[in-house]
Parts: C-alpha cells; sequence; structure tokens
C-alpha cells in the first residue's frame, strides 16, 4: 500500500516592516504510513493468545485445583463437630466409642430424629435394640420420651434432665412410685477426679472407677458411683437424702442414666474404667441407635417459618435473572478498548518549596529572631537602595538617612530596626510597622 | 468479543416473561435466545481482521496550535463493517475525537480524521489503533487492537515571538548612528555622510572632509558576526514549576528569542542544551534555518533529574566556539545549586567569554514577602525574603566576577534578555 503525501500546515512567522524572520517557518510535510493486516494461521494466532494470557492462565488453573483440592480433603469421611456424635473425632465426639462397638460386632446407627429411631426399632425388633438418648438442648418433649420409653429397647439415657427422667418413668411404669424410679439429685461434686463404683452392680464393678469431673448425680435403685457428700447421710433408697451416684439404673436394668456425658468422649475413653462401663453397658444389646435429637424432633409449629414460603414465586427467577443482567452489565462496561495508553509525565517540583519549608522550620522552632533579622535586612537593602546610598553604605548610615527621608526622629528608627521581637505576635507587631516605614521610604 | 448497552437492554426485557412464567425453564430458554443473539452477530460482524490501516500524520506541530491526523480504514472483509475505530493517543495529545464511527462497505475504504490539540511540549505517541467490529444487530462485537505506532513532534510555543518585531527595530536603530551616541570600544566603521547640524564634531573625517570640501562624519554600526552561545540547563533545578511552567520551557523561550534575535542581529549563535552530556546542539553556522533547526532541537528536551556537571562547560564552550563569545547560561539561581557548581567555574569561564547568567525567578516569592496577616505569613515572608536576598547575595557575586545577571520573573525573561543583548551590541561589549 502506498502512503500518501499530506501537505503540512506551516507555521507561519512574524514579517514585520521588511525584516522577515525567515526560518520561523516550521513547516510539516508528510508522514509516516503504517499499515498492518491480519497475518498468521487460527493456530498461531491461538498460540499466541494462550502465551500472553498465560500467567492468569496459571493462576485460574492453580485456584481451581487448590479449590478441589480442599473440597475433597473436606468431604473425605464427612465429620460433624456435634458433642458425643458417632462422627466426630474430635475430643468431645463419640467416635471413638462408637468404632470400638462397631469392630466387636455391635451394629451403630446414629440418628437424629424420633421417627427414625422408632423406624428403626420397628425394623429390626426393639427388644435386641440399646438406645442411647443424648439430648443435652432439652429437644425432645415429655410426649415423646414417652413413646421413646414405651419401646421395649433398653435405654442409656446421658445426662438427662428431670423431665426426660419422669418421661420415661411414666411410659416404662415398671415399679410403683416414681416408675423406673430414677430421680435427678443435682451436680456432681466430687474432691477427685475419679469416683468408686461403691456397688454390686456387674457393670460398674467391673468398671472399678469412672471419670468424675462434672456431671450430675441420680437416685435410683440400682445406684453407683456414689458422691461422697450425699453417700456420708446414706439411707434407704428412693428417699430423698439417699445417697446419689453419677450411674443409676432401674431394677430391670431396662434404664440406665450416666451422670457425666464425658466418659463417653473421645479424650476420656481411655480414662480410668470409662472404656469398660461405656462398652459394657452400650455392647448388650445386639444394636445400638445413637440418637441426639435434632431440629426434625421440634413439632412443626416451632419449626420457624422458610423465607421462601413467604416470598412471591416469581422472586427467586427474578433475583437470579438480575444478577445475570447485572453480570452482563458488568461484561459490557468493564470491555475496554484496547489497553490503556500510558502518559509519560514529566518531572515537576514546586520551586517555591523550599521556601514553604523553611518558613515551616523557622515557625516551629519559634524562630522568630532569626526571623526579623531576615526582614529586617531586606528592608534595610532595599530602603538603602531607593535612598541610593549605594553598596558600602553601613547601617548608620541607612537609619541616618531614613529618618532624614521621613522626618522620624532618628531615635524612633533606631529603635524600630534594632527591635529583637521574642514572641509570635510581637513579630507580627513589629513586622507590619517595619512595612510601614518601608512603604513610607520607598513611595517618596 | 465486547457485548453492546443493546445486548444489555435485551436481557434486561428477559424479565416480563420471567414474571408472567416465573420457572427455570423460562430463564434457560431466555438465555438460549441470548445467546444465538450474540452467536449470530458476532458471526455477521465483518472481520477487523481483514482491515487495513494507514495513518498520516504532519510531522511537527507548534504547542497550542490544533493540527488533525488522518486514518484511512480498508475494508478487506466480503461483509460491511460497521465499527467503533478508536486511536490511541497518549492522553497529553488532546485528541478532540479519538473515539469514531465508521461504515465501510466491502472493498471501500473510508478516512477519518481525528482533531489533535497537543497540551506538551515534546514527541507525542499514539501505538495502536483498535477497531470494534459489530454486528449487523448491533449486539455484540469483535474487537481488535492493531499496532500502529505514530508519532507527533510538539514544537515549542515561542510566545515570544512576539516581541520579536519591537526588539529587531530597537536593533536596527543601531545601524548608521553616529560614534558617539554609541560610544564604545568595538565599535565598527560603517560609513560616511555629510555632517548635519546636531553631529558631534568629534566624529568628523578630516581626511574626507579635506577631500570633498564638505563636512563629512564617520557613521558607526554594531559590530557583526560576533559570536553567541546560549547554553540551557536541563539539570534537576530545571525541573522547578514556576507559575505552571517548567523553569526549562521558560528557558527555551528566552533562548528562542534572543537566538533568532541575535541571528538577525549578524551574529553566529550557537545553542546547546547540557547536563551531564549534551542534549541538544545547534549551530547557526550550519545550512538551513536556525529557527526551525532550534525547535526541532528544543522540542524533545526534558529536565533530567540529575546534577549539571559544570566541570565540562569551559570545554564544551570551547567546542562549539574558539574564540571570545558571549555566553548566556540559562540556569537556575536558587541558593544551593550554584555555589557548588557555577561559581567554581566562572572564573575560568568569565576570563575567556563575556559571561551572562540568565535565571528565572518565582514570583509567588514577591507575593509571600509582603504577607503580614498572621504569625505564620511572617515566618512565610521571611522564609521569602531569606531566598530572594540569598539570590541577590549570588548575583552580586556573579557581578563581581564581570557576569552580568538576568534574574526575571518566566514572563519577563525573554524580553530582558533580549534587552540586555541589545545593551552589550550597543556598548560594543561583545
Amino acid at each position: 500500500m502506498s502512503s500518501t503525501s499530506v501537505s503540512g500546515t506551516s507555521v507561519s512567522s512574524t514579517s514585520v516592516s521588511g525584516t522577515s524572520v525567515s526560518g520561523t517557518g516550521v513547516s510539516s510535510t508528510s508522514v509516516s504510513g503504517t499499515s498492518v493486516s491480519g497475518t498468521g494461521t487460527v493456530r498461531q494466532r491461538a498460540w499466541k493468545r494462550l502465551r500472553r494470557h498465560r500467567f492468569w492462565l496459571i493462576v485460574g488453573t492453580v485456584s481451581v485445583l487448590v479449590a478441589v483440592t480442599l473440597f475433597a480433603l473436606g468431604n473425605l469421611g464427612r465429620h460433624s463437630t456435634g458433642t458425643l456424635a458417632v462422627d466426630n473425632p474430635a475430643p468431645d465426639g463419640g467416635m471413638a466409642a462408637a468404632t470400638i462397638l462397631a469392630q466387636h460386632g455391635v451394629k451403630v446407627a446414629a440418628t437424629n430424629s424420633l421417627a427414625a429411631t422408632l423406624d428403626r426399632l420397628r425394623d429390626s425388633g426393639a427388644s435386641t435394640a440399646t438406645v442411647l438418648l443424648f439430648d443435652p438442648a432439652g429437644i425432645l418433649d415429655r410426649g415423646q420420651i414417652e413413646r421413646l420409653a414405651e419401646t421395649d429397647a433398653t435405654l442409656v439415657l446421658v445426662e438427662p434432665g428431670p423431665l426426660t427422667l419422669r418421661g420415661v418413668a411414666a411410659a416404662s411404669g415398671t415399679t410403683a412410685g416414681n416408675g423406673s424410679g430414677i430421680t435427678a439429685a443435682g451436680s456432681a461434686v466430687f474432691p477427685t477426679d475419679t469416683a468408686a463404683a461403691a456397688c454390686t452392680n456387674d457393670d460398674a464393678s467391673a468398671a472399678g472407677s469412672i471419670s468424675s469431673d462434672a456431671g450430675t448425680v441420680y437416685r435410683g435403685p440400682v445406684m453407683c458411683f456414689p458422691d461422697v457428700y450425699t453417700a456420708s447421710g446414706g439411707t434407704a433408697p428412693g428417699s430423698a437424702d439417699a445417697p446419689a451416684g453419677l450411674y443409676a439404673a432401674s431394677a430391670d436394668g431396662r434404664v440406665v442414666v450416666i451422670g457425666n456425658h464425658r466418659i463417653l468422649s473421645n479424650d476420656k475413653l481411655a480414662a480410668s474404667g470409662n472404656a469398660a462401663l461405656t462398652l459394657r453397658m452400650l455392647g448388650k444389646n445386639a444394636e445400638l441407635l445413637w440418637y441426639t435429637p435434632s431440629l426434625q424432633d421440634l413439632p412443626q409449629e416451632a419449626v420457624p417459618k422458610d423465607l421462601s414460603s413467604l416470598t412471591p414465586s416469581w422472586r427467586v427467577p427474578v433475583g437470579i435473572w438480575l444478577l445475570i443482567v447485572a453480570v452482563l452489565g458488568m461484561l459490557w462496561k468493564g470491555r475496554r478498548d484496547g489497553p490503556i495508553v500510558p502518559e509519560p509525565l514529566p518531572v515537576t517540583v514546586k520551586a517555591a518549596e523550599t521556601a514553604a519549608g523553611r518558613a515551616r522550620l523557622y515557625e516551629d522552632a519559634g524562630a522568630s529572631e532569626t526571623a526579623a533579622a531576615v526582614l529586617r535586612a531586606g528592608a534595610m537593602l532595599r530602603m538603602s537602595r531607593h535612598l541610593r546610598l549605594g553598596r558600602a553604605a553601613s547601617e548608620a548610615d541607612v537609619l541616618a538617612a531614613v529618618a532624614r527621608h521621613t522626618g522620624c526622629p532618628d531615635q524612633h528608627v533606631a529603635d524600630l530596626l534594632h527591635t529583637r521581637p521574642a514572641t509570635g505576635p510581637a513579630l507580627l507587631r513589629w513586622a507590619r510597622e517595619l512595612n510601614t516605614l518601608e512603604k513610607e521610604v520607598t513611595s517618596r | 468479543m465486547a457485548i453492546t448497552g443493546r445486548f444489555v437492554l435485551l436481557a434486561l426485557a428477559g424479565l416480563i416473561p420471567i414474571l408472567l412464567f416465573p420457572t427455570g425453564g423460562t430463564i434457560i430458554a431466555w438465555l438460549a435466545l441470548l445467546t444465538v443473539v450474540l452467536i449470530a452477530d458476532l458471526a455477521l460482524a465483518a472481520s477487523a481482521r481483514t482491515v487495513l490501516l494507514h495513518r498520516s500524520l504532519p510531522e511537527n506541530v507548534r504547542l497550542t496550535e490544533g493540527t488533525q491526523a488522518h486514518l484511512t480504514l480498508v475494508n478487506g472483509s466480503r461483509r460491511t463493517l460497521r465499527a467503533q475505530v478508536r486511536e490511541a493517543w497518549q492522553p497529553s495529545a488532546g485528541a478532540v475525537n479519538p473515539r469514531q464511527q465508521v461504515l465501510v462497505r466491502a472493498g471501500e475504504r473510508v478516512r477519518i480524521t481525528v482533531a489533535l490539540l497537543p497540551t506538551r511540549r515534546g514527541d507525542l505517541h499514539i501505538a495502536h489503533t483498535t477497531i470494534r467490529s459489530y454486528g449487523p444487530l448491533r449486539m455484540a462485537a469483535r474487537q481488535r487492537t492493531m499496532a500502529t505506532p505514530g508519532r507527533l513532534r510538539v514544537l515549542p510555543e515561542f510566545r515570544s515571538k512576539r516581541q520579536l518585531p519591537a526588539k529587531l527595530r530597537k536593533l536596527r536603530e543601531l545601524d548608521g548612528r553616529a560614534a558617539v551616541q554609541i560610544r564604545g570600544a568595538g565599535t565598527e566603521f560603517d560609513s560616511l555622510r555629510d555632517y548635519v547640524r546636531g553631529d558631534d564634531v568629534r566624529s568628523i573625517d578630516w581626511r574626507a572632509t579635506a577631500r570633498r570640501r564638505d563636512v563629512v562624519v564617520r557613521t558607526w554600526r554594531p559590530e557583526r558576526d560576533r559570536r553567541l552561545v546560549i547554553l540551557l540547563d536541563t539539570s534537576r533545578t530545571s525541573a522547578a514549576r514556576i507559575e505552571d511552567e517548567p523553569s526549562l520551557d521558560t528557558g527555551i523561550e528566552a533562548a528562542l528569542l534572543l537566538a533568532v534575535l541575535a541571528e538577525r542581529g549578524g551574529d553566529r549563535v550557537d545553542f546547546l542544551a547540557f547536563d551531564r552530556r549534551v542534549r541538544a546542539r545547534v549551530s547557526s553556522a550550519s545550512r538551513g534555518n536556525l529557527l526551525g533547526a532550534l525547535v526541532q532541537a528544543m522540542a524533545p528536551l526534558r529536565s533530567e533529574l540529575i546534577e549539571m556537571d559544570w566541570q565540562q562547560i569551559p570545554g564544551q564552550v570551547r567546542s562549539v566556539s574558539a574564540h571570545r563569545s558571549l555566553l548566556v547560561l540559562l540556569t537556575s539561581l536558587d541558593s544551593g545549586a550554584p555555589e557548588e557548581g557555577l561559581i567554581p567555574m566562572l572564573g575560568q569561564l568569565a576570563l575567556r567569554h563575556l559571561v551572562v547568567v540568565a535565571s528565572v525567578r518565582d514570583p509567588l516569592l514577591g507575593r509571600l514577602r509582603l504577607e503580614r496577616a498572621t504569625a505564620s505569613d511572617i515566618y512565610r515572608a521571611s522564609a521569602a525574603e531569606r531566598a530572594l536576598l540569598d539570590r541577590e547575595t549570588l548575583a552580586a557575586l556573579l557581578r563581581r566576577h564581570g557576569v552580568e545577571v538576568v534574574d526575571a520573573e518566566p514572563h519577563e525573561l525573554p524580553s530582558q534578555l533580549a534587552d540586555l543583548y541589545i545593551r552589550l551590541k550597543v556598548t560594543g561589549r561583545l
């Protein structure tokens, strides 16, 4: 392609009365021509593009890989964080006990709702099952507990509240009075970290001693690991001041209560006789249902209404669509037409900057005398120049000339010029007076 | 690839069917519609790859004067090209309409004109041109950026040109004056003419009078063919911004006026821009017109953030002029820099040459000096006074070395420097 020529606009020169400044015309003839056409195969272009965006491609790939890996690791063997949950390997989880029981042939199944628990009991036969109930939040109401207790399954209650105990008693209806006969007797207080069995129950005596660092004590037909304070006044079982312990069971052994959930937990399972008690207690039957009530057990009206049920049906699709439109809008506005063009900026230094800096130094240091001396020198120089005193004129000469010129008394001028203002306000006053004097001299 | 506002509007219109039938199916259907429109429009757009570009630029333009750059597009594809063309000028080129819409039928060409109003002296560049080729529906566009390097040299403004006629007249008035009016050592004999009343009797040429029987006087003209070396300091001190103009630019204005004036005055002019090495060098002895060469050489000058190397100056001056010259140093007299560099070299320079130091004074200092409103103002006034006194001291020191000093505010510097040149010429000190 040919490069065309553009006739230049010429910057005309001034030409005055015959003397033209030849050569001031800045001629600008043509021309730089650039031609670009698409070259290279599609493959080459694609490769080039790939190379150009190499950095972002690598970053993208790495971040996707990291995300996938983290997701896989996070879901590899699903772990929960619930206290005493069978799939929680943390110190307060119950995974250790559940795993040991499973290894010894007990079918361990975790459930989180009463309906699921009852279903399983119905499927596998309640009489050959043990149900561990751990409900620290008190989710189950009395009716639900009764329904659970009405089955033939053995119940192991971990730290049950009084209401739970009452529900179990009402349902099981074994003996007179309190049903299962187990009642809560307040918080456990032990002088040592372990409590001895002190009873004839097989499970308890096999364990010997268990951790007693926290929990609740219970009274019942069978009572083991008594706490020392209630043990001292011990009388007949069932009475209000009978000794209470961490382990209580009904007479027929169908309801067992454990006052300290930590003896089942992963970290304390190996301590004292915790493991013995736990495994004997839970491993009696072929099947163990590890039941931890959840929100599903709450009655229907207690569940808060889902937001989606309150909103109109078009809301979600419209929201999604608006999101899509917003993304499109960003793509529309965010697409630049070509790379950014840089501007090589020149260095700019403000010329009076040093003077400003020096002024701040004077001010910060309160150097009013120095500042005054400079002002005086400037004023004297200008006045002596105005009065044509020459460079050799001494200070006294200038003073005398100024006094003569303005008609002020010598002393007044000398006082003014010799003042050394010590403070800011004094400097201000003095500088104004000096200015007035200078104006008076130079204006005549 | 790029989408347009029209495409976003089409997407927004999807809200109506989604409100009417709020299901996932509607969303997917509308997305499918959008995709089809997008692909169809992209497929039907003329490829930006087939466009041939050709730009023609003027080589020079004077600062503050506008110019035009032309770009010719040839559509090499078989489709009509509807495109937005963007010429990526750097911002200080002051492109008025860098983005333009074009419509070029297949095989045809079109020329667009970009108006430029540069805001800064120097070489301005354009690196590339971007073509955004829209489909027939204007929903989507193919985009391509092509490297189309170009350069536009922006010459100094030479504002002081306005003062040139007045200065030239002043210079011309010197011709043919009687010697008494311009008594000096170096004036040259011009011609003989008849005595008119008022001429100094001392300039009567008795020998000629005897020959002609009329009283004849000698006339003189200023000496010609003297040497003038202008040295522009481009070191860090020239970056100082005074009244919204770098002192380098003020120096350029002054140098241009002086050089043109001196050339018209019949002197030989050499120009040097120097910091640690020579940034530009122009001589009136070389061919071509001086001003053209000067503005070309000055256009790309910038302040370098390095210290001036004064040690090299005598050597540099000697390399351009072996004889006694008028050496004009356009530099800074701010306290600090000259004491270490300029003054130690002055003895050597002043011995061989007549030295003039021209410097820009900040008018802000003069204004600050008079402030008397608050205590802070007094300190500021005092600091300004200090700076001005330092300059005075420095100027006095320079004058003691026999150096002429021009210390003026930016708008007055070129004029005062020219006046000084004329005065020196009148007194025959060149």
